[in-house]
């Protein structure tokens, strides 16, 4: 009951700030104007800013902050690490790599690239990990991720470097910006909403595996075949957005936090409430990336990570402080 | 009733149980006993399917290499000697994962789950906590919980690890009562055991392991004996008779 109306506030202030989002910006439009538009009674300038620019715009915001968070989400139970998600992992890093290879090299097959890459980083991330004494510290996995997200980070600027003709638009994107949004990248954001269902739907294993798997086992659930499956699926969620929106960093850390001080452990709760939390704070960061400096525009992920690195940084602290 | 035919299980190249043979019969409380290192957790698990193991494992006339681990899970529990988790889970949530062998794909858990849970909790009672945090549960607290979300799972077959383990006599003694009652009920319980009187008054059957091998197995009056324990633990004891139970008391000597 409770979560049913924290569920529907959260979706009413997510299209709050939805509306926002194509309201504010550079050129006034009045909110007449803009229903006018959208009931499609309306020629001329203010049709192509709302309908080319701002609406596929705050629906691409809206899809990248959902996808970053449930990923997020399930890479922080499945790796009982309360610090991961995409960025710090290094997977978005290494999604940003195969984008950039893609479209240097290939031209498309960016977005196939970039889960790709995004698979191997996950593989190679857990690996060393792994093989750290002592199984899988918290600490062991950050910072291996974090190495790999350094090389990966460096290779990418290795190749736009040498293919300096086509790097400005990459390098562009891969600051973490949606300002280029358009319908065709709207489109494929769409299709994280199936993956999110089925994440959803193996909820109930999330909940069961982060009580270790061997307890996992004993409940029946077959612990290495849905710790893979929720691994791909969220990796694939991460690597689309990637590929659409570069890297916008913290999201994904910082909404499951939100999510479970609201919501509790439970993921069949706690997916859709960080899921769309997520959807609201990429929002409102676009707002302010868009009207803090008047006349520009900052990249996005430039306000998550101001956001971000300080709760990052709290996490630590306090989990310093558990130990 | 429950067979085990030859049962072996290595860690990498170490043998930890060497060729077990052993059946249970429907209905009994067997108590587990040995020194630290024989086998009894490793027993567990490996009856629970958790480890790789050779031989045949026979629980109610289904072999446990033919099925999947979602019906394993309908036919055996088991309650883990203890575990802390540091999420924001309820105790409700946490015996409710319990039902998770009964889901199909795609379904959730419903009211009659629900039903389950809140039976199981009152079962071992703590029905009281049913809403309150796992993680801030007692540590006799915390194992009535998982007793009751291993009663959830409604299995035959229920193991426990060392269940009285780092609880005071209260909640030690509340533990056995209520397994035993269990037992009357007609499920199966193994469990292993640190405390051998403990384990003489409740079990009906006790079998020690040493280095990974059966050594004793029967009624407790059998198996209790000052040459068991000195052979199997490695200690000078005096083995008498409980003044009310008549079961045999093992006396430490100083």
């Amino acid at each position: 009951m409770r979560y049913k109306f924290l569920f529907l506030l959260l979706l009413a202030i997510a299209a709050l700030v939805f509306c926002l989002e194509v309201v504010i910006g550079p050129v006034r439009i009045s909110l007449t104007e803009i229903i006018k538009v959208l009931l499609g009674n309306s020629t001329g300038k203010y049709n192509i800013i709302i309908k080319e620019l701002r609406l596929p715009r705050a629906v691409l915001a809206f899809t990248v902050g959902f996808s970053l968070s449930t990923a997020g989400a399930v890479y922080q139970g499945i790796f009982k690490n309360p610090m991961a998600d995409p960025y710090v992992l290094g997977i978005a890093s290494g999604a940003a790599l195969g984008m950039s290879i893609g479209l240097v090299y290939f031209q498309s097959y960016y977005l196939i690239l970039a889960f790709v890459a995004a698979l191997i980083t996950l593989f190679l991330v857990y690996s060393i990990a792994s093989h750290a004494k002592g199984g899988l510290p918290t600490n062991t996995l950050l910072l291996s991720g974090i190495a790999i997200s350094l090389l990966f980070s460096s290779l990418t600027a290795l190749i736009l470097y040498m293919n300096s003709r086509s790097a400005t638009m990459i390098i562009f994107t891969l600051m973490g910006t949606i300002s280029n949004a358009n319908w065709s990248q709207v489109k494929i954001s769409l299709s994280i909403f199936p993956i999110f269902f089925l994440i959803y739907i193996f909820s109930k294993e999330l909940n069961i595996l982060t009580l270790g798997e061997e307890n996992a086992k004993v409940m029946g659930v077959d612990a290495e075949k849905f710790k893979k499956i929720l691994l791909v699926l969220s990796t694939l969620i991460t690597s689309i957005s990637v590929a659409l929106c570069g890297i916008i960093g913290f999201v994904g850390l910082i909404t499951p936090h939100m999510a479970r001080l609201m919501v509790g452990q439970n993921f069949r709760y706690l997916l859709p409430v960080s899921a769309v939390l997520g959807a609201i704070l990429i929002l409102i960061a676009d707002i302010l990336a868009r009207t803090m400096i008047s006349q520009a525009e900052i990249p996005i992920n430039i306000i998550t990570t101001l956001f971000g690195v300080p709760f990052f940084l709290y996490l630590l602290t306090r989990g310093g402080k558990k130990q | 009733m429950i067979k085990i035919d030859n049962l072996d299980v290595s860690y990498d190249t170490l043998k930890v149980l060497k060729d077990i043979s052993i059946e249970f019969k429907k209905g009994s409380f067997v108590g587990i006993l040995g020194p630290n290192g024989a086998g009894k957790t490793t027993f567990l698990r490996a009856i629970a399917s958790l480890i790789p193991f050779e031989g045949n494992i026979e629980v109610f006339g289904r072999n446990l290499k033919d099925i999947q681990r979602k019906e394993i899970a309908r036919l055996i529990s088991m309650v883990p000697q203890d575990f802390q988790v540091d999420l924001e889970f309820k105790v409700i949530e946490i015996v409710l994962m319990g039902r998770y062998p009964y889901l199909k794909l795609f379904e959730f858990d419903g009211k009659e789950d629900y039903k389950i849970a809140v039976e199981s909790l009152e079962i071992t009672g703590s029905g009281h906590l049913k809403d309150r945090m796992f993680r801030e549960m007692s540590s006799g607290e915390r194992r009535m919980v998982l007793l009751a979300k291993a009663l959830a799972q409604k299995a035959e077959l229920m193991l426990l690890d060392e269940p009285t383990s780092n609880l005071d006599p209260y909640h030690g003694i509340e533990i056995m009562r209520l397994l035993k009652k269990l037992v009357a009920d007609g499920i199966t319980i193994v469990a292993s055991m640190h405390n051998i009187n403990m384990a003489s008054l409740y079990c009906d059957r006790i079998i020690l392991l040493k280095h990974g091998r059966i050594v004793a197995d029967g009624v407790p009056n059998e198996v209790i004996t000052r040459r068991s324990i000195k052979d199997v633990y490695g200690v000078d004891v005096i083995v008498d008779k409980h003044p009310v139970t008549h079961k045999p008391h093992v006396f430490l000597v100083p």
